[in-house]
């Protein structure tokens, strides 16, 4: 349904509320020009934007100490050796306030304090009852015990099962550094010790990055995007499907510089159209006064057919751009016209698949062909069954309207992450740690894999043309992430976690994952330790200074000292630390982007000098902001072809019709997922649960914080319920709701907002997992985490990404004496 | 014999150190390189003629192989052999039907192309043709025998580089096309400069996915791309496999 917000808007905007007190970020017309001034403002800003950067309180002392996180670069103030507030660091365009929540974060209850084995892990090892993982009391040992035991572990299921029965977790999103990263640290310790079965692909973007590298020969979802300056000049309109701009762009894998924000201020200021296509207002729709579509979840393919089709039979599309820089549109029309199936994909079509009216279908056709169109995929598009389809379709629109390569046209699949669309700083770039070659060669596709892999040794599956045979893994290890609350299907986790003869974790926090381990090993935060980073992912404008800002609480370790002392256990110390500590590590990073620097005649001071400054800043080039995403393939394609084997945007893949997925056709072509509202599940469970990502977390991070108390209703995590929906089942606004399925059920708090549509509820993932039977498999979750009911499904055979939001569920008013929320204290222990 | 010699440059000793090769082609168990066979280790212009001044045609990429038909003073006059999609004559690739990129030819030597056969590939219905282009000049320091230096270099540039925020990818998880673009976007995240992205992107093409090893022998004294056997591991489990 098409409603228009644009008008009603209040002027107090969501940037502000974001921006909280103190935001420097408000200065959007100036830096980032509108057309007007675009030509000459940013040269002049660039100086103004260093000295801005220089803006915090005097030089760095022991008492205020720079360093970074994935929500930004802060300066960590203390005092008496306790960490007590948090500053943004000047060059952040616009700090977030969950950095707000980082020094509680460092001592919250929930911390590890000193390594800790499952009882009956201690006492029986390997022939311990594996059913009581999750539930049964830890007890505390020694550093020297420990490192022992798990030494002990790994070579022992080595000697009897080989390297391949490791398996080395995923790669989570652990903390910032160019160091202390944790997942590759274990990597790197097992690689040496002759290697372990790995994950391949990403568990964010699985579908999308192995779908486009077949239709325009690249992953698209990390790539450097047309520059928001470009975008603010040319576009008229700009179309989002599931993407959440204003939420997502908060957090980074590196230190984020925020530049989404102020670009974001610049399209409202201009005035530049938007469309959001979304079950969920999202916080950028309203922000930018978009018109809301809300159709239902998993039908983008079928509203971007019957869009198609418009463009087609009105002749709006752009046949010589197909001509020369497609293939395959031909067969591809076949089936938009239904002459290969029987069903043209018309917008009454789609109008009872997506519940949009086939007139605002049109209307949307014929706005995309008007101007120069932008259109920005999010990811939760292919967090679904099928999900390679919609990134597909997406890319296919973009070639019928014919403006890939043109400045502010075309579409982007990266914009709602990292400030994709940032321009980027011409820089030297930081190394880091690595975890180098592994021997053994098997890695599975991890999206939905982990309790397929451990429930199904030897079982193989498809995965892009290929066969993957699971192995029999014996030994779980886990560093830098929190498997319990990201897997889907926890209860069918649960049950796969039972199999491995040993489960080791390193976490700061007694999360699920750590709770349901056989040894846990404490970690630090970032704030206990040095390290370095860039700022940020896709400008890399500064390198910073990360600074210990307080000594290790408790017992806590660095999983580089850990990965160190495992690896001198094991008998190849000196090759895992290549005879450098921690500083001698973080300098040679330093030095060696010096090095760079000198190549690229770029001034760098020496490392002392840096680190007792903080950071080093660089200049971003003009041309940076006039980059133009396939600009050079739309003026020379001979010269510059896409990775494809034609060379071109193929919207027919010979490639994939070779490899004869059932569920994955040669086009892109609508396919009714596992369950949505038109399916005949929907009879049993008549809602569609969608799971975004968190406003106030990164994932599961942040929520042993006080900053909960923002979001949580009742203790638990919000669900997103539409009025009618709510008063069908007498839920009121606040209750406590219990959310259920085939497969599990939740706890969660109702938030009765008409900003998610009828028959559409949204729980954000990444509460902490809370059973009211520890352990047990079909437990319920008193707390709120979402995957108790998700599905662990591959999105199809090319893929095998997960499908988060495929999900039907219902829901109903909670009973009786509402349970207290356990997920944040730590387990029983002795 | 060393085995990784650092790089053996053409000279005026040409004719002396290719006996040499061929003696000690015959006596090493590995097939030798035939002695006018080299390969580029720098990118260079086209020359048409053996002097710094002389008008260019076109540029050569790293490591395409070529043969040496004269030398003259610090240049050599080349022969090589590529693929082209008929209807785009600018750009000369390694194999039919794939896109590992060797030269890119300006008007006047696309003039000198010599069509030597034409193929349609059967999944993309390109026409390609195999062509050969002899008689430019370039400087004998942009050539060398012996790759396995800087396939070496790159072959750890990639492993050391690519492995710090995800796993490492099997060379064999992408194609020869999809190559450069990935590294395109991954690489601005990197410290690696143009020349070590480009060498690697050589490397990581003459593995890829679908590269077939007999079909696409690699130049210059460097072993096949396949196979990529995982090394022996003891006692693997039962049910246990790799791809």
């Amino acid at each position: 349904m098409g409603s228009k917000h644009r008008k009603g808007m209040e002027r107090r905007t969501f940037l502000k509320t974001v921006l909280g007190a103190g935001a420097a970020g408000l200065v959007a017309p100036a830096l980032l020009g509108s057309r007007a001034s675009a030509q000459t403002a940013p040269a002049a800003n660039a100086a103004a934007r260093y000295a801005r950067a220089l803006d915090w309180a005097g030089p760095l002392t022991p008492s205020t100490r720079l360093t970074a996180s994935h929500w930004g670069a802060f300066l960590a103030q203390v005092e008496d050796g306790k960490l007590v507030g948090v500053k943004p660091f000047g060059g952040d365009r616009a700090p977030v306030p969950m950095l707000q929540a980082l020094p509680g974060r460092v001592y919250a209850r929930s911390r590890i304090q000193y390594p800790m084995v499952r009882e009956g892990f201690l006492k029986k090892g390997a022939k311990s009852d594996r059913g009581m993982r999750g539930a049964e009391r830890f007890v505390r040992v020694s550093w020297d015990d420990a490192l022992d035991l798990v030494a002990g572990e790994l070579a022992r299921v080595k000697a009897n099962y080989g390297n391949a029965s490791i398996f080395a977790g995923s790669l989570d999103w652990h903390s910032v550094g160019k160091l202390h990263n944790a997942p590759t640290l274990l990597r790197r310790m097992l690689g040496l010790f002759g290697g372990y079965t790995d994950n391949t692909g990403d568990f964010s973007v699985q579908a999308a990055m192995t779908i486009l590298p077949h239709v325009t020969g690249n992953i698209e979802v990390y790539d450097q995007q047309t520059a928001w300056p470009t975008i603010i000049e040319n576009t008229d309109l700009i179309v989002l499907f599931g993407a959440d701009l204003m939420k997502n762009n908060q957090i980074g894998w590196t230190p984020p510089d925020h530049y989404a924000y102020p670009a974001l201020a610049a399209v409202k200021e201009r005035g530049i159209e938007v469309i959001s296509i979304d079950p969920r207002l999202t916080d950028t729709a309203r922000y930018l006064g978009a018109d809301w579509v809300a159709l239902r979840p998993n039908t983008d393919v079928a509203l971007m057919l019957a869009i198609a089709h418009t463009l087609y039979t009105e002749k709006l599309h752009d046949e010589a751009f197909l001509k020369r820089y497609t293939v395959g549109f031909d067969r591809f029309l076949d089936y938009l016209l239904g002459r290969s199936d029987g069903q043209p994909k018309t917008p009454e079509w789609a109008a009872k698949i997506t519940e949009v009216p086939a007139a605002t279908i049109r209307d949307l056709a014929r706005r995309m062909a008007r101007g120069r169109t932008l259109l920005m995929g999010g990811w939760a598009i292919q967090r679904q069954d099928h999900g390679e389809q919609a990134p597909w379709m997406l890319v296919t629109l973009a070639a019928m309207l014919g403006q890939i390569g043109l400045p502010g046209g075309g579409f982007g699949f990266s914009y709602h992450y990292a400030s994709g669309g940032a321009p980027a700083a011409n820089a030297p770039v930081l190394s880091g740690i690595s975890a180098g070659e592994n021997p053994v060669k098997t890695a599975i596709p991890f999206a939905h894999g982990v309790s397929d892999l451990l429930l199904n040794p030897g079982k193989t599956v498809d995965y892009n043309g290929e066969k993957v045979t699971y192995p029999d893994v014996k030994l779980v290890y886990w560093a830098g992430g929190n498997p319990f609350s990201h897997q889907m299907d926890k209860n069918r986790l649960i049950r796969a976690w039972q199999r491995p003869e040993v489960t080791i974790v390193h976490d700061i926090f007694w999360t699920s994952s750590a709770k349901f381990a056989d040894i846990v090993l404490p970690v630090t935060t970032t704030l206990e330790r040095n390290d370095i980073d860039n700022m940020s992912e896709y400008t890399n404008q500064y390198i910073l200074a990360m600074h210990k800002a307080v000594d290790p609480l408790f017992e806590a370790r660095s999983d580089f000292e850990i990965f160190a002392e495992l690896s001198d256990r094991l008998g190849f110390g000196e090759k895992f630390t290549e005879g450098k500590d921690e500083m001698g590590w973080i300098r040679s990073f330093y030095e060696e982007a010096r090095k760079q620097a000198k190549a690229m005649k770029l001034a760098m001071p020496d490392f002392d000098t840096f680190w007792e400054t903080g950071y080093v800043a660089f200049p971003v080039p003009e041309s940076a902001k006039r980059y133009v995403r396939y600009g050079d393939f739309r003026k020379d394609p001979d010269l510059n072809p896409l990775g494809t084997p034609s060379g071109k945007i193929e919207i027919y893949s010979r490639t994939i019709e070779k490899f004869g997925y059932d569920d994955c056709p040669p086009h892109p072509t609508w396919l009714e997922p596992a369950e949505w509202l038109g399916g005949a599940k929907a009879k049993r469970y008549p809602l569609h649960l969608v799971s975004p990502h968190p406003k106030y977390r990164l994932h599961s991070q942040l929520d042993n914080t006080w900053i909960r108390d923002w979001y949580e209703v009742h203790e638990r995590e919000p669900v997103w319920i539409h009025p009618d929906d709510a008063r069908a089942r007498g839920i009121a606004h606040g209750d406590v709701v219990r959310i259920f399925n085939d497969r599990g059920a939740l706890l969660a708090g109702a938030y009765v907002t008409d900003r998610v549509r009828r028959g559409v509820i949204a729980v954000h993932e990444g509460a902490w997992y809370d059973p009211d039977e520890p352990g047990k498999p079909g437990a319920l979750c008193k707390h709120g985490n979402v995957n108790t009911v998700t599905m662990d499904k591959g999105t199809s055979k090319l893929a095998q990404g997960n499908v988060a939001n495929t999900v039907l569920v219902e829901i109903e008013k909670h009973t009786g004496p509402v349970p207290r929320v356990t997920a944040f204290e730590p387990p029983a222990q002795g | 014999m060393k085995r990784l010699i650092a790089r053996q440059r053409l000279g005026g000793v040409l004719a002396r150190a290719a006996l040499a090769l061929t003696a000690l082609g015959l006596l090493a168990s590995a097939p030798q390189p035939a002695p006018d066979r080299y390969c580029t280790v720098e990118t260079t212009a086209l020359y048409t003629a053996p002097q710094a001044k002389a008008p260019t045609c076109g540029r050569l990429e790293l490591a395409v192989p070529l043969r040496v038909l004269e030398t003259n003073d610090g240049w050599a006059r080349v022969r090589l052999e590529g693929w082209q999609l008929q209807d785009a004559p600018t750009v000369l690739y390694a194999l039919e039907g794939v896109r590992i990129r060797e030269a890119i030819l300006d008007a006047c030597a696309q003039a000198k192309l010599q069509v030597l056969k034409t193929v349609t590939d059967e999944d993309t219905a390109q026409v390609w043709n195999r062509v050969r282009l002899a008689g430019f000049w370039v400087p004998e320091e942009a050539l060398s025998r012996d790759l396995r230096n800087p396939w070496a270099t790159a072959e750890a540039l990639y492993k050391k580089n690519c492995s710090a925020c995800h796993a490492l990818h099997d060379p064999a998880q992408f194609t020869a096309n999809q190559w450069p673009q990935v590294l395109k976007s991954m690489t601005s995240r990197t410290p690696l400069d143009k020349t070590q992205v480009a060498w690697i992107t050589k490397y990581l093409q003459y593995h890829a996915k679908g590269i077939d090893p007999d079909k696409a022998p690699l130049p210059c004294g460097l072993t096949p791309a396949k196979p990529q056997n995982p090394p022996p591991e003891p006692a693997p489990p039962a049910g246990s496999g790799s791809r």
